[in-house]
């Protein structure tokens, strides 16, 4: 029951199924039977046709025993009147055997008729009566027995005249018949060998056709594969104009694909809880500097009340708004970072992203010492992407490099474009380096050379995934001393709108 | 009379700002730094009797004020006030010789205290809390 | 002073060492039956019930377990008060949580041959309360979800297969010369801050049963499950009670447990 199921496969289907579903349904199964059914008709045509030309070549066969039977009888009949003129032998047989003829010919007027060639019937009939009569003339005349030698002379030129004229005709048309008979035999002598060529290519393209049929999807599915296994989980959209058993497939496999997404998204968010479990160090002094300012000021004014004046106090009041303020930012930078959001791709200008993401773990550099440059360089154009994602992607590579690096690590953040249409990023360590052997495998899920319960492996594939997603490429080259994560994401001439804001110049953020 | 020389290194403007008033009326001669290389120099030049220094600063840590203040005199008492405070970072500041460690936000009263306490151990005696 | 928390499932070995230990620092020891004893005559308790309680491995998951958990939690109370008081030297298998997160304690975890383990129980048949070796180790596991014997949890750990009591005795002395374990501003505040946790917490745990209580500073947090329950009001009346409470002045309650423990802010 294939329509049966492909009918609840699309009533359960997703939105996104639509696009595959959406199409006519022209399945393999119908493929096949068109197929077979094609050479069913052929054959069946085939067969019709040689039964047909059989019945022809039958009813020509009857045609030319016709013409023979009647060509026999006239000839009989010349026969008959040569030797009554030679030996005076009598014209009653000439007569029977004319009058045979005629009715030969009569009884099978119809079926000559029916011959699909124009014959001279009136010619022969005129010629057979008139042969006919003047046997008739030369019988009475000779059981009269009036010796006329002049009339009986007419007679006989007239009978050697038309009896000529007959047997010329009849054997004609006897020949006409052969020849119309050996043709259409020749002819059902081709036509199967014929055929047999015809349904030798016939097989050949059926067999290109369905292999091709076959092997394009399966081939389009391995290549989609691939893609995704390159991380790049967009469904697959409809190449064909029509649906088939491998739609099923391809449903199927953008169900996988959109679990694969759910999977991932979770996967982020845990990713970036234990980012933020990093992070908490960096914010907790960067959020107890602002705090320690409230309270220093807050007692200060508190012990100092009585012996300032109100512009002190004032400023004194302001300070600490103002330090109530940097709290605020430092808790909603820290939030915007953890909130569980939607992936929306929008706009961005990824240096101040990038920007914007070092300064989370320019705290946690601090604890560990490692100053932080970034150099971004001015009017970037946008790329398009999702803002939570991408900061995710740059926090991690920050922190890996954080990780990376010693006492006396240095950490540059750069992002700057490049032809054609291509922005990059790149986050460059001066740490130990990754080793030869380790190196293909820092972007495989679980892969981590962390202590158990550091890392989870997971961070390098996270962001190779999002990269992927946003039609990018994250590559690293490493070497000691120097380790460099490049970020490669495209942008698109119609998102250049925010090209004109000022980018953040060189400047370390601390 | 002699006064304790003081030093006061942190990043942050506010808390040499808010501090210097209280830590002066307790008779103590007051230097404030917000560059922690500066400061390194400054500890260089002259024995400070009390070195009050934030841990996390950029460039240069409270961790290496510390080693230097106490390379240039071993008399000197180092306060560590950090925002930072954890139970390794305690047991780093005392192994290198810190004097207290007292975490962010604390009261100025709080660090007046220690430094009351710091600079009667070195002989200051006429330093007290208002 | 510093402080020394020896931790051993070896009672008698390790005993004797924080005995030796103590005598040649001058500090105050304090094994498990002292703990009991001053929390008994302290808080006008039953010393039996207290003791019943560090030797009771099914004390997690019984009648009366609310009751058992809040004489342990007066156990830790007690020892808290103990170690900010003055320079100890606390020899038991009880309170790591406090310890562990003030630097100048210094931390021993003390290990020995597991055959002195049998003697141990062949002593039980005398005393059958007593807790065996193995014991110790299940109840702090089951009341700390932490394996007593993770070397990770400790400054030092010293094993007596390869030495003598007086010469681990004299490792403890020596390590604890190091200026890292001496008390400061900010490890006596931490000191306060857990005593008054643990004054917080003895007082919720009858009512809560599983709670975890943090401050600093005069704020408590308090993390309960079982405010997922009760609701806004249970935790409306916790909060008025702790309060109440002196030296607390403002109260966070959270149905959550603490989610970044190891960091102070």
């Amino acid at each position: 029951m294939p329509f049966h199921i492909r009918d609840k496969t699309a009533r359960m289907a997703a939105p996104d199924d639509k696009d595959l579903l959406d199409r006519p349904i022209f399945s393999f199964r119908l493929q096949i039977i068109l197929g077979f059914f094609t050479f069913f008709i052929l054959s069946v045509l085939i067969t019709i046709s040689a039964m047909i030309t059989i019945n022809k070549i039958e009813k020509r066969i009857a045609t030319v025993q016709t013409w023979d039977r009647f060509l026999f009888n006239i000839e009989q009949a010349r026969r008959w009147e040569k030797n009554f003129f030679l030996y005076g032998t009598n014209l009653k047989d000439a007569l029977e055997s004319t009058g045979a003829a005629l009715e030969i010919l009569n009884e099978n007027i119809n079926s000559l008729d029916s011959s699909d060639y124009s014959w001279q019937k009136e010619e022969i009939i005129r010629h057979l009566d008139r042969y006919h009569i003047e046997l008739n003339r030369l019988s009475q005349l000779v059981e009269s027995n009036r010796s006329q030698p002049a009339f009986q002379n007419e007679i006989e030129a007239n009978l050697r005249q038309f009896g000529a004229q007959m047997v010329e005709e009849a054997a004609e048309m006897a020949a006409r018949e052969y020849e119309m008979v050996s043709r259409w035999l020749h002819l059902l002598q081709k036509v199967p060998a014929y055929f047999l060529v015809f349904l030798f290519f016939l097989m050949i393209y059926m067999t290109r056709f369905l292999s091709i049929r076959f092997m394009k999807p399966l081939k389009y599915l391995v290549n989609q594969t691939r893609r995704i296994a390159r991380g790049d989980l967009t469904p697959l959209r409809p190449v064909r104009k029509f649906r088939d058993e491998f739609t099923t497939v391809e449903v199927a496999i953008n169900r996988m694909l959109k679990e694969l997404e759910n999977r991932q998204k979770s996967l982020i968010d845990s990713h970036k809880l234990r980012a933020v479990g990093i992070l908490t160090a960096g914010v907790a002094h960067e959020l107890n500097n602002p705090l320690n300012n409230i309270m220093l000021t807050a007692h200060t004014l508190m012990e100092e009340f009585t012996d300032i004046d109100d512009d002190e106090k004032l400023d004194m009041v302001k300070d600490i708004i103002g330090e109530t303020d940097r709290s605020r930012s430092i808790v909603h930078n820290l939030l915007d970072f953890t909130r569980e959001s939607k992936s929306v791709m929008e706009p961005l200008n990824l240096g101040r992203l990038a920007e914007e993401t070092t300064k989370l773990a320019v705290n946690q550099a601090k604890v560990r010492g490692v100053p932080i440059h970034i150099q971004i360089e001015r009017h970037l154009p946008d790329i398009i992407g999702d803002r939570h994602q991408l900061k995710q992607v740059f926090l991690n590579l920050v922190l890996n490099a954080l990780d990376a690096v010693g006492s006396d690590g240095k950490i540059h953040v750069r992002v700057e474009s490049r032809k054609p249409n291509l922005v990059i990023a790149q986050v460059e360590d001066n740490g130990s380096g990754i080793p030869a052997d380790v190196l293909p495998h820092i972007f495989d899920p679980f892969f981590t050379t962390k202590p158990v319960g550091k890392g989870t492996g997971l961070g390098l594939s996270v962001s190779h995934g999002i990269i992927a997603k946003h039609g990018g490429r994250i590559s690293v080259e490493s070497a000691p001393g120097r380790t460099i994560f490049t970020v490669t994401l495209p942008y698109y001439p119609t998102a250049r709108g925010n090209e004109e804001k000022p980018g953040s110049s060189e400047e370390p953020p601390h | 009379m002699k006064k304790p020389e003081l030093l006061l290194i942190d990043d942050e403007p506010m808390v040499g700002q808010r501090l210097k008033g209280g830590l002066e009326k307790l008779g103590c001669a007051v230097e404030i730094c917000e560059d922690p290389a500066r400061a390194l120099d400054l500890i260089r030049k002259k024995n400070f009797d009390i070195v009050i220094t934030d841990v996390m600063m950029p460039e240069i840590s409270g961790m290496q004020v510390l080693e230097a203040a106490r390379t240039a005199s071993t008399q000197t008492r180092v306060i560590i006030i950090t925002g930072f405070a954890t139970a390794n970072l305690a047991r780093e500041a005392m192994e290198k010789g810190a004097y207290d460690m007292i975490a962010k936000p604390f009261k100025p009263a709080d660090l007046r205290k220690l430094v009351v306490k710091a600079a009667v151990e070195m002989g200051y005696s006429d330093i007290k809390e208002y | 002073m510093s402080i020394v928390a020896i931790v051993s499932k070896y009672a008698d070995e390790s005993s004797k060492i924080a005995e030796f230990t103590a005598l040649r620092l001058g500090y105050r020891l304090v094994t498990m039956d002292d703990l009991i004893k001053t929390a008994a005559k302290d808080y006008n308790i039953p010393e039996k019930d207290l003791a019943q309680v560090t030797r009771d491995l099914t004390l997690w998951q019984h009648l009366f377990r609310k009751k058992k958990l809040k004489l342990v939690s007066l156990l830790e109370h007690k020892l808290c008060e103990l170690m900010a008081d003055d320079g100890i030297v606390f020899c038991g298998y009880l309170g790591y949580p406090i310890f562990k997160e003030i630097s100048h304690a210094l931390k021993v975890l003390i290990l020995a041959d597991p055959q002195t383990g049998k003697s141990a129980a062949a002593d039980s048949a005398k005393q059958p309360d007593l807790l065996s070796n193995d014991g110790i180790a299940g109840w702090f596991e089951k009341i700390y979800q932490m394996d007593m014997e993770d070397p990770k949890l400790y400054d030092l750990t010293l094993n007596l297969l390869q030495m003598d009591i007086s010469e681990a005795g004299d490792i403890i002395i020596n390590t604890l010369k190091q200026k890292r374990f001496e008390p400061m501003t900010y490890s006596m505040n931490c000191m306060c801050n857990l005593e008054l946790a643990c004054q917080v917490k003895t007082s919720l745990v009858e009512r809560l049963g599983d709670v975890e209580v943090k401050s600093h500073d005069g704020t408590i947090y308090v993390y309960s499950k079982a405010f997922k329950k009760g609701g806004r009001k249970a935790a409306k009346e916790v909060k008025e009670d702790i309060m109440r409470m002196p030296g607390v002045n403002y109260v966070e309650v959270y149905r959550e447990r603490a989610p970044f423990d190891e960091i102070h802010i």
